[in-house]
């Protein structure tokens, strides 16, 4: 009966697109990872692309600092987006200024982004010229090895910010009213309000704002790339700035191995945590 | 929530306020006057009004620079989001309804494998191999392909969840009426899940039209462009140009810009459908 009713090729378009250009390429990365490959023909080398990919002088930096931004730009999101959103939401009369304010960035692609930075944080830019002008010395925010990479994590964060506020405030709202009145009632104040019925409750929107932000701090690299290009030296280089220049440089098999080890790192990390963060949220 | 507001507490809100005025509305306003400014006084990079109001001969410069590559760039950019967005919202529907309505079987595999397409990163050569494969590297097709492969677990499990409220009965009432399956589809399920159409439509469009890393990849071995793209040529080629630089910048964000002035409430209502469980 179901089958006649709701037939299977109706879902077909969708999966075929889906599995011709994610999944089957997803699995291929496992075979064309341990070869030399031209896109035409490929000859099997073994493990030899993840020995070359781990001696590479680029990859330590890759590697820390992919940890570093996913972190940094996650935790900034998440607790920075957390009290934002309570304060939006906490009665004030500009609220609603706030939240369209900080979702503004959003909106903008990273190039108008980058390239909007790149002349703001100018040693001879505007921010630069604040400092200068309060007897401060010029900043090189994006050509400095010590912060380039901490500038980068700024943006992001500037950029990210309004998506997690949104969804936050949504979550919040969502959170009946009847047990503020109820504790209110039994004269429990403002932070004890916080951490007994918002934060358990928010925790699920918790979840969900931490690993959106955890991804794409862990596979995006487009901002840093307008913004330094991974410079200066490997600095603010990513695992996925890395692959995209061995890509260009036409070292296909090499830059695979740095795919799947991007595909692992994600793997391990966001699976397990998404699971840690459930059975949290169920003993709570 | 009505409680009196303590001096503090309103001092405090009217420091953030302006405190916005620093961490946003400045870099709108110097991004404004930028590309207003000739090239000698806009690389001086400042916040002061142009001695010269170059506004109209910017504009018209970028418009007309490469014998006017930014239409064409629009163009690509206005058929990539088009399709993509089009071919996304009818091949995740139907693929979330059949999944939703049968259990089992091929249908549990394809939910894993969905599940997993949020998470994972995509294996970019092996994609670009796919699409050589395809005789559609670097084009534009294959670029909506892969704009639709990538959005699609996020919008099938969006559909997924909407048409799991709605009631069997209403699929036999519509069979007793005379409804062929695809008809049930097309003309009874597909209009229901229209809140979610319309959160996928706008949301995605603004991600695809945004995007850089897929150009990046699958088109920029080809001779066309998407806006995206073409800022960040211009970036390279016009690097202490900053005033068509940031022309460019400006002309290239305002469909996004105009887009959310009439569409706002629309947009912030989608960013939390499916974010928020309960």
């Amino acid at each position: 009966m179901n089958k006649k009713r709701y037939p299977m090729w109706l879902a077909v378009p969708g999966l075929l697109i889906y599995i011709t250009i994610f999944v089957i390429p997803t699995f291929a990365s496992f075979y064309f990872s341990m070869t030399t490959w031209n896109l035409k023909s490929s000859v099997f080398t073994g493990f030899e692309n993840f020995i070359s990919f781990f001696t590479m002088t680029s990859t330590r930096s890759a590697l820390i600092n992919t940890a570093i931004y996913a972190t940094v730009t996650c935790s900034a999101k998440v607790i920075l987006g957390l009290l934002i959103a309570q304060y939006v939401c906490s009665g004030i009369r500009t609220g609603n200024y706030l939240k369209i304010v900080v979702f503004f960035p959003t909106l903008l692609g990273n190039v108008v982004i980058g390239t909007a930075f790149q002349s703001v944080l100018d040693p001879g830019g505007i921010v630069n010229q604040a400092l200068t002008g309060a007897g401060l010395p010029v900043v090189r925010f994006l050509t400095d090895k010590t912060i380039a990479l901490a500038t980068c994590c700024a943006i992001d964060i500037w950029k990210g910010l309004g998506t997690a506020v949104i969804i936050f405030v949504a979550g919040l709202s969502a959170i009946p009213r009847d047990y503020y009145e109820a504790s209110a009632i039994d004269g429990a104040t403002g932070r004890k309000n916080f951490t007994r019925i918002t934060l358990p409750l928010i925790i699920p929107t918790i979840n969900t704002v931490l690993t959106l932000s955890l991804i794409g701090g862990l596979r995006d690299y487009d901002l840093i790339y307008t913004l330094t290009g991974g410079g200066p030296g490997y600095s603010t280089e990513v695992i996925g700035s890395v692959v995209y220049k061995l890509f260009s440089r036409g070292s296909y098999g090499l830059a695979t191995a740095g795919n799947v080890i991007l595909f692992v790192i994600v793997s391990i990390i966001v699976f397990p945590l998404n699971s840690f963060v459930s059975k949290w949220e169920e003993r709570l | 929530m009505v409680r009196k507001r303590s001096l503090l507490s309103k001092i405090v809100e009217v420091i953030i306020v302006l405190a916005t005025l620093v961490t946003h509305w400045i870099i709108f306003y110097f991004a404004i006057l930028t590309s207003g400014k000739e090239k000698a006084e806009a690389a001086q990079l400042t916040l002061d009004l142009p001695e010269k109001w170059n506004f109209i001969e910017n504009y018209t410069y970028v418009f007309q620079y490469q014998n006017g590559a930014i239409l064409k760039a629009f163009k690509n950019s206005l058929i990539l989001t088009v399709s993509s967005i089009l071919i996304l919202v009818l091949v995740a529907s139907a693929t979330a309804y059949v999944l939703q309505r049968r259990t089992g079987g091929i249908g549990a595999i394809s939910n894993k494998l969905i599940l997993a397409g949020l998470i994972v990163p995509a294996a970019i050569i092996p994609t670009y191999w796919m699409l050589d494969r395809l005789h559609i590297a670097n084009t534009l097709p294959g670029l909506i392909v892969v704009e639709v492969a990538t959005l699609f677990p996020f919008a099938t499990m969006l559909y997924k969840g909407y048409v799991s409220t709605i009631p069997g009965e209403i699929d036999e009432a519509a069979i007793i009426d005379g409804c062929g399956p695809f008809a049930l589809f097309a003309r009874v399920i597909f209009p229901m899940v229209k809140p979610i159409t319309a959160t996928v439509v706008i949301l995605r469009s603004i991600v695809v039209y945004n995007d850089f890393q897929n150009p990046q990849y699958y088109m920029s071995g080809s001779g066309s462009q998407t806006v995206q793209l073409f800022v960040f040529s211009l970036k390279s080629a016009w690097t202490t140009d900053y005033g068509h630089l940031f022309a460019a910048a400006i002309i290239v964000s305002l469909p996004i810009i105009i887009l959310y002035l009439f569409l706002n409430k629309k947009i912030l209502e989608g960013m939390t459908a499916g974010a928020v469980k309960g």
